[in-house]
């Protein structure tokens, strides 16, 4: 029996240190190698749809970039690209890549995700469109881009916002000649060569579409070669990590496709827009809008469905109301370690009465355990009568067995959703606590918080009797804490402190209950 | 691998009612770790695994409890834990 218990622990012990391992922690970076030359692009020209075929690999060539103009806002610091007429690197001003004081501002549009303004086109006739010297002029806050390449002029107006991290934009295009159809116009979002490392939140890239009110997401590590067609009313098309995102949100009359695809020099999808033109019709205009920055809830939710661009993932309903705690907390103290321990004691406290109730049965049922265990020899033959026997006792002796175990696992859908909320929210991005968590999202610097959440488990542990164990298993029980500690060492240190402050709280309310007559029945029962 | 099953069972419920702060007394008897064991040993790992969902279910404090064992052929080896 012990020898295999012994084994049976080691065997867990095992499991979950294969488990920290190799899926919680970083694997070794891979070199942003580029991707797979002409990998199986046979499908290309065979989707036909509507007569006009399927871009050419060709046009998704990597974005030229030049010497330009630069526009800057209170939000963003954008420079534009005189060949393509398109934005080549955009900065956020107000968030930085690390909580270093010297550290650069966080790069949204660069030369490896610079397709975001850049506008493709399908038929070989326009394709130069994209690769064209550009007249660029700013009037006001709107930054004007003009071609003509053989006589079909192209105009981009980008309009910038001061308040927001929104760029309007605008497309038209005028045609020479009473050609009706011009293939596709499409915008793209994703990147030149594919890096991506789930365990860095800054290179988690995903694409993520809406349509038909719901959201199609895939890791840019796993789009397949195989174009992805979506056909329906496209509300807009992210390319982002997890804390911030570049996304075309669409406003023109003229609904494009979503197309998810894998080429040689771009990995992500486009916005498909069809570039027909009715009898007499030469000129055509498309208008998005361009979201570039934090994935903030309070901004996402003028934009439909756009909320769901944050992935809190099964629980998003609790995660949800989380952070409007959270946030509230926040106003309060600014200081998002501080809200956490004010949303520990507000759970704790919604919890309380329940843990009260089964606290004061369990002591109830403790004193109780001598005559328990003389039904159990009176009954041993007969279990249903021992256990309505046992209920009388209970009843008799106004012991109230009340709880169960599924309000205890409600809590565990909190926890979850406290792990996505602090893992994905732009709120606890670099957001401090006190002395050494500088940022609360990552994990504890020196593992205080694991170890300190390891020890008040082992406390809280000892408190809690242990009814109906043998003293072998008992002591494997110890291993309990220890377990925990190293499954929870890389999560956020907003997540263990979490976990430690409702472990301490939970010690501080058990102690306070428990009168002196009891703590001897507690330690001598088994 | 019973007692490995039946280990991994007491582990996860004692885990649970430490962590969650609950003092570990069941409304039900036997105990829901302890049904799960003895669902999964007379079921199979995947109906037994369901028959324990629904029994965890099951166990809320607008509920009765009471005597709710697998199947009455069993009774004799469930013993009664907190």
């Amino acid at each position: 029996m012990e020898k295999r218990t012994w084994l049976a622990v080691l065997l867990m012990c095992g499991i979950w240190f294969g488990y920290v391992q190799f899926f919680s922690p970083i694997p070794p970076p891979k070199a942003a190698a580029p991707v797979a030359a002409a990998s199986a692009e046979k499908t290309d020209g065979k989707n036909e749809i509507s007569g006009a075929t399927l871009p050419a690999d060709s046009i998704f060539t990597s974005p030229p970039s030049s010497e330009g103009m630069n526009y800057s806002t209170a939000k963003m610091e954008v420079s534009f690209s005189k060949l393509g007429g398109k934005i080549q690197q955009l900065t956020l001003k107000n968030y930085k890549k690390s909580v270093a004081k010297d550290a650069p501002p966080i790069e949204l549009i660069d030369t490896n995700t610079a397709y975001a303004t850049a506008v493709l086109f399908s038929n070989p006739e326009l394709s130069d469109l994209s690769k064209a010297e550009y007249l660029l002029e700013t009037k006001g806050s709107t930054v004007a881009a003009e071609t003509n390449l053989k006589g079909v002029l192209f105009q981009k107006t980008f309009s910038f916002s001061d308040t927001e991290n929104l760029i309007e934009t605008e497309y038209k295009l005028k045609f020479p000649t009473d050609k009706k159809d011009w293939g596709y116009l499409l915008m793209p979002l994703g990147m030149k060569e594919v890096h991506f490392d789930r365990n860095d939140p800054m290179a988690s890239w995903e694409i993520v579409g809406y349509q038909s009110e719901k959201v199609t997401r895939h890791n840019i590590d796993s789009v397949k070669a195989e174009d992805q067609i979506l056909q329906g009313p496209t509300g807009w098309l992210a390319f982002g990590n997890k804390y911030f995102a570049t996304a075309i949100v669409t406003l023109s009359d003229i609904n494009p496709d979503i197309v998810f695809t894998k080429k040689q020099n771009f990995t992500g999808a486009y916005l498909r827009y069809p570039l027909a033109l009715k009898e007499g019709q030469k000129e055509i205009t498309f208008k998005t809008k361009i979201y570039a920055g934090p994935k903030d809830i309070k901004t996402f939710s003028q934009f439909p469905g756009m909320k769901r661009l944050v992935d809190y993932g099964t629980f998003e309903f609790f995660a949800n109301a989380l952070l409007a705690i959270l946030k509230f907390f926040y106003g309060l103290v600014h200081n998002y370690g501080v809200a956490i321990i004010l949303l520990t004691i507000l759970v704790r406290v919604l919890f309380y009465p329940l843990s009260v109730k089964s606290m004061k049965s369990m002591k109830a049922m403790q004193k109780l355990q001598p005559q328990i265990a003389a039904l159990k020899v009176k009954y041993k033959d007969d279990m249903k009568k021992q256990n309505e026997e046992q209920m009388a006792l209970f009843k008799a002796n106004k012991v109230n067995p009340a709880g169960g175990c599924l309000p205890m696992l409600l809590q565990l859908p909190v926890f979850i959703a406290l792990y996505a909320v602090l893992g994905n929210s732009i709120e606890l991005f670099q957001a401090p606590f006190f002395g050494w968590i500088k940022d609360l999202s990552v994990k504890d610097p020196y593992y205080v918080y694991p170890v300190l959440m390891g020890l008040a488990m082992l406390w809280q542990q000892k408190l809690t009797p242990a009814v109906g164990m043998d003293p072998m298993q008992q002591k494997m029980m110890y291993f309990m804490p220890l377990i925990f500690t190293f499954m929870m060492i890389n999560l956020p240190s907003g997540l263990t402190m979490y976990i430690f402050v409702s472990t301490l709280l939970g010690i501080v309310q058990q102690i306070s209950m428990r009168d002196p007559k009891n703590i001897t029945a507690i330690a001598t029962t088994k | 691998m019973p007692r490995i099953l039946k280990f991994s069972l007491q582990f996860i419920s004692r885990s649970l009612h430490v962590l969650l702060g609950t003092g570990g007394v069941c409304i039900y008897q036997p105990t829901c770790s302890h049904y799960s064991y003895d669902a999964i040993q007379h079921h199979g790992i995947f109906l037994g695994s369901i028959k324990s969902l629904f029994r965890i279910l099951r166990c809320h404090p607008f509920a009765k409890g009471g005597w709710d064992p697998v199947t009455e052929i069993r009774n004799k080896r469930t013993e009664i834990r907190g």
